[in-house]
C-alpha cells in the first residue's frame, strides 16, 4: 500500500488531509513539526510526502533537503500568497507547491502522479 | 495612482522673445529727448538772436550818436570859423583861419568861402587843396551851396572826386557863413572815417551812411567795407543831419554776444542729441536687463513651481507607498491565518461532498454555494496581498486547459448559469506564473458570474494568437458595460458591485503586463462581456 507523510502544524489541516487521502485508498501517517517528520519518515517506508513550508521550528523547505536521497517525492502547501522559499523548494527536488486552499481533487492528481500510479 | 498634469501644467510661456532692433520704449525715449532737444535749441537760437539784434540796435544807436557827434563839432567848426571871418581883416586872414582844420586824420582837404555868381559860385576864399579864389563852382556843389545859402544847418554833397581823390562837402550857409556866402568843407571820404568808428567798439561792426532816405548806392556817404550792401541782419536807423534826411545801417562783423554764445543754440543741439542716443542707449540696456531678468524669474517660478509639484508628488508617492507597505504587512499576515482555515473548510467540504448522497441535489448546490464562497475569499485575501507587494511572475509552462479546469472547479458557477470550456482543450502552454494566471482567470470568471444575476452562460476558450502568442477568452451573457465603466475598469478601487474592494482587475491587469501580455474589454450594455488575455507561449517545446 502507498504510504502518504502529512506534515502539517494545524490539526484540522492533518485531519482533514488524512480523510482524504485515506479516503483515496492511501495509508497516511501524520508529524506535527519538522522533527517529528523525519522520525516518521526514518522509521516508516514512506512513498510520497505533503508538507506545509511554514511551520514553528524548522521549515518544511530544510526537512525537504534533510530527506535528501532516494526519491520519496514531496509536496510542498503553503498559505502565503509570495513564497520567498518556493525557488528553493524547487530547486531542493520538490514534486510540487501547492497553494492553500487547495481543491482536493487536484491535490489527488498531484498525489497519484507523484507515486506513479494511480491507486 | 497619481493625477498627472493637471495642477502641474504651466501656463504656457508665450515669452519668446523677438528680438528687435530697438524696443518701442527705447524709441520713444529717443523722440522725446531728440523733441526736447530741438525745442531747446530753437529757443537758445531765438534767443541768442534777440540778444544779437538788441545789442545791434544799441550799437547802431551809438554809432548814430558818434556820427552825429562828429558832423556837429564840423557844423561848429564851420561856424566857428564864420565868426572869424566875421571879424573886422578877417576875410584877409581866411588861410590863417582856417588852416588848424586842414589836414589831420580827421581833417579837412580844402575849405573854402563861396559866393553867388552869375552861373553858380565863386571862389571869394579858399584853404587847403582843391579850390583856387575866383575859381567858378557848378553842378552838384553849387546845387548844395545853393541850398545851404537859403537855409540854415549843414548840407552835404554827393561824393565826387576832386584831385584823384573821393571827396565830400558839407556846406554851411548864415548865419554860420557870413552874410551871402557859404562855408564849404570837403573831406577825403577814404581815410576819413571819423576816427571813433575804426576802433573799439565799432570795429566789430559794418557801418554804411547814406545822404538820403534809402540806402541807394549813389548817395553812399560813409563806409568802413567794401561789400556793399552789408551782408548779415542790417539795423537801419534813420537821423537827421540838418534838414536832409540821413540813413545809417549796420551789421556786425562776428556775434555781438560772443561767438560761443553765438553758436548757443547749434551747441545745445549737439549736445541734446548726444545726451538723447546716450539716454536710448542707457534705456535700451535698461530694457533689455530688465527683459533679462523678467524671463530668468519666470523661468525660476516655472523651475519651482515644477519642483514643488515634484515634491508634493513624491511625497503623495511615499505615503502611498508607505501605505501600500503596512496594507501588505498586515494582509500578509491576515492571509496567511485566513488561508489555512479556508484550505481546512475546502478540504472539509470536499470530505462532505465525498459522504453526501450524490443525487441530493439540494446538498449539492449549498457545497457549490460554499466552496464558491471560499474561492471568492481567498481571492480577494491574494488581491490584496499582489496589490500591496506586486511580484515579478516566476514564469514556467502553464497548461492553460487544466488551469482553467482547475480554476472552474475552484469557483463552480451558481445557479442558472451554464459553462462551457470546451474550447480551452488544445491550447498551447502558456509561459506564465501559474500562481498569478490562475489569480487573473479567477478573477475573470467570478466577474463573470457576479455580471449574470439573472443566469447566462459563461464561455471561456483559448488559443495560438499568432506566433508565440495565446489567447484566452472569457465571455459571459451579463449585463454589459457603458463606456464610462470600461475607462475606469482597470483603475485601482473602481466597482460596480455591492461587494469586493475593487481590485481584481486592477491586480489582473498588472499581472497581464508583468507578463508582457495585453488585457482587452469588450462590452455594450445589454450584450454582455468579453475579456481577452493574450500572452506569450511557452516555447520550451513544439507548439501543441
Amino acid at each position: 500500500m502507498t504510504t502518504v507523510l502529512v506534515v502539517d502544524d494545524e490539526p484540522g489541516m492533518r485531519e482533514t488531509l488524512t480523510d482524504i487521502l485515506e479516503g483515496a485508498g492511501y495509508a497516511v501517517v501524520v508529524a506535527s513539526d519538522a522533527d517529528s517528520a523525519m522520525a516518521v519518515f526514518r522509521r516508516e517506508s514512506v512513498d510520497v510526502v505533503v508538507m506545509d513550508v511554514r511551520m514553528p521550528g524548522r521549515d518544511g523547505v530544510s526537512v525537504l533537503q534533510e530527506m535528501n536521497g532516494p526519491p520519496p517525492n514531496v509536496i510542498m502547501m503553503t498559505a502565503y500568497a509570495v513564497e520567498e522559499r518556493w525557488r528553493e523548494a524547487m530547486q531542493s527536488r520538490a514534486y510540487a507547491m501547492v497553494h492553500k486552499p487547495f481543491q482536493a481533487r487536484y491535490l489527488l492528481s498531484l498525489v497519484e502522479g507523484a507515486t506513479g500510479h494511480p491507486v | 495612482m497619481t493625477e498627472p498634469s493637471a495642477t502641474l501644467a504651466p501656463e504656457a510661456t508665450p515669452s519668446s522673445p523677438v528680438r528687435r532692433l530697438v524696443r518701442p520704449l527705447t524709441l520713444v525715449v529717443l523722440l522725446v529727448v531728440v523733441a526736447a532737444t530741438l525745442a531747446a535749441a530753437w529757443a537758445t537760437h531765438n534767443l541768442v538772436r534777440d540778444q544779437e539784434n538788441r545789442l545791434l540796435q544799441e550799437r547802431t544807436k551809438e554809432v548814430a550818436l558818434v556820427l552825429n557827434e562828429a558832423i556837429t563839432s564840423i557844423q561848429s567848426d564851420l561856424a566857428s570859423l564864420g565868426t572869424e571871418l566875421r571879424v573886422p581883416g578877417g576875410m584877409a586872414r581866411f588861410a590863417a583861419v582856417a588852416a588848424p582844420q586842414i589836414g589831420g586824420p580827421s581833417g579837412a582837404r580844402a575849405i573854402a568861402l563861396l559866393q553867388p555868381a552869375a552861373s553858380g559860385f565863386t571862389v571869394t576864399a579858399a584853404a587847403g587843396t582843391g579850390f583856387s579864389t575866383g575859381q567858378n563852382v557848378s553842378g552838384p556843389t553849387a546845387a548844395t551851396a545853393a541850398t545851404a545859402l537859403g537855409h540854415p544847418g549843414v548840407y552835404s554833397t554827393p561824393i565826387f572826386r576832386q584831385g584823384g581823390q573821393l571827396v565830400i562837402g558839407l556846406a554851411s550857409g548864415p548865419p554860420a557863413a557870413p552874410p551871402g556866402s557859404v562855408l564849404m568843407r570837403v573831406s577825403p571820404v577814404t581815410g576819413s572815417r571819423p576816427s571813433a568808428l575804426q576802433s573799439g567798439p565799432y570795429s566789430e561792426l559794418y557801418i554804411a551812411l547814406y545822404d538820403g532816405p534809402t540806402a541807394r548806392p549813389d548817395t553812399l556817404v560813409l563806409a568802413n567795407t567794401v561789400r556793399l550792401p552789408l551782408p548779415g541782419p542790417i539795423v537801419s536807423e534813420p537821423f537827421e543831419l540838418g534838414q536832409s534826411p540821413w540813413f545809417l545801417q549796420v551789421s556786425a562783423r562776428q556775434p555781438l554776444v560772443g561767438s560761443v554764445a553765438g553758436r548757443a543754440g547749434w551747441f545745445v543741439l549737439g549736445g541734446g542729441l548726444v545726451l538723447a542716443v546716450l539716454i536710448g542707449v542707457l534705456t535700451e540696456v535698461v530694457g533689455r536687463r530688465r527683459d533679462y531678468a523678467m524671463v530668468m524669474v519666470d523661468e525660476r517660478t516655472t523651475e519651482l513651481r515644477a519642483s514643488l509639484d515634484e515634491l508634493a508628488a513624491t511625497q503623495a508617492q511615499l505615503v502611498d507607498r508607505e501605505r501600500l507597505a503596512a496594507i501588505g504587512q498586515l494582509a500578509s499576515a491576515v492571509g496567511h491565518e485566513l488561508r489555512n482555515p479556508l484550505g481546512v473548510i475546502s478540504n472539509s467540504l470536499y470530505l462532505l461532498r465525498r459522504s453526501s448522497d450524490p443525487d441530493d441535489e439540494k446538498v449539492r448546490r449549498q457545497l457549490d454555494t460554499a466552496d464558491r464562497e471560499v474561492s471568492a475569499a481567498t481571492l480577494i485575501v491574494s488581491d490584496l496581498l499582489e496589490y500591496s507587494r506586486g511580484r515579478q511572475p516566476i514564469i514556467d509552462r502553464v497548461a492553460v486547459d487544466e488551469l482553467v479546469e482547475e480554476v472552474l472547479s475552484v469557483s463552480p458557477a451558481p445557479d442558472g448559469i451554464a459553462v462551457s470550456a470546451s474550447g480551452v482543450t488544445g491550447a498551447p502552454p502558456a509561459a506564465a506564473d501559474r500562481d498569478q494566471l490562475r489569480q487573473v482567470l479567477l478573477n475573470l470568471v467570478t466577474n463573470a458570474y457576479d455580471a449574470m444575476p439573472e443566469g447566462g452562460s459563461l464561455t471561456v476558450d483559448a488559443g495560438p494568437d499568432g506566433p508565440g502568442r495565446v489567447l484566452i477568452r472569457v465571455a459571459d451573457t451579463g449585463t454589459g458595460m457603458s463606456a464610462d465603466t470600461r475607462a475606469k475598469l482597470f483603475e485601482p478601487f473602481f466597482t460596480t458591485k455591492a461587494r469586493g474592494v475593487g481590485l481584481g482587475l486592477a491586480v489582473s491587469a498588472r499581472i497581464v503586463r508583468a507578463h508582457d501580455g495585453a488585457i482587452q474589454v469588450d462590452s455594450a450594455p445589454g450584450s454582455g462581456t468579453t475579456f481577452s488575455v493574450v500572452l506569450p507561449a511557452f516555447a520550451g517545446e513544439e507548439g501543441a
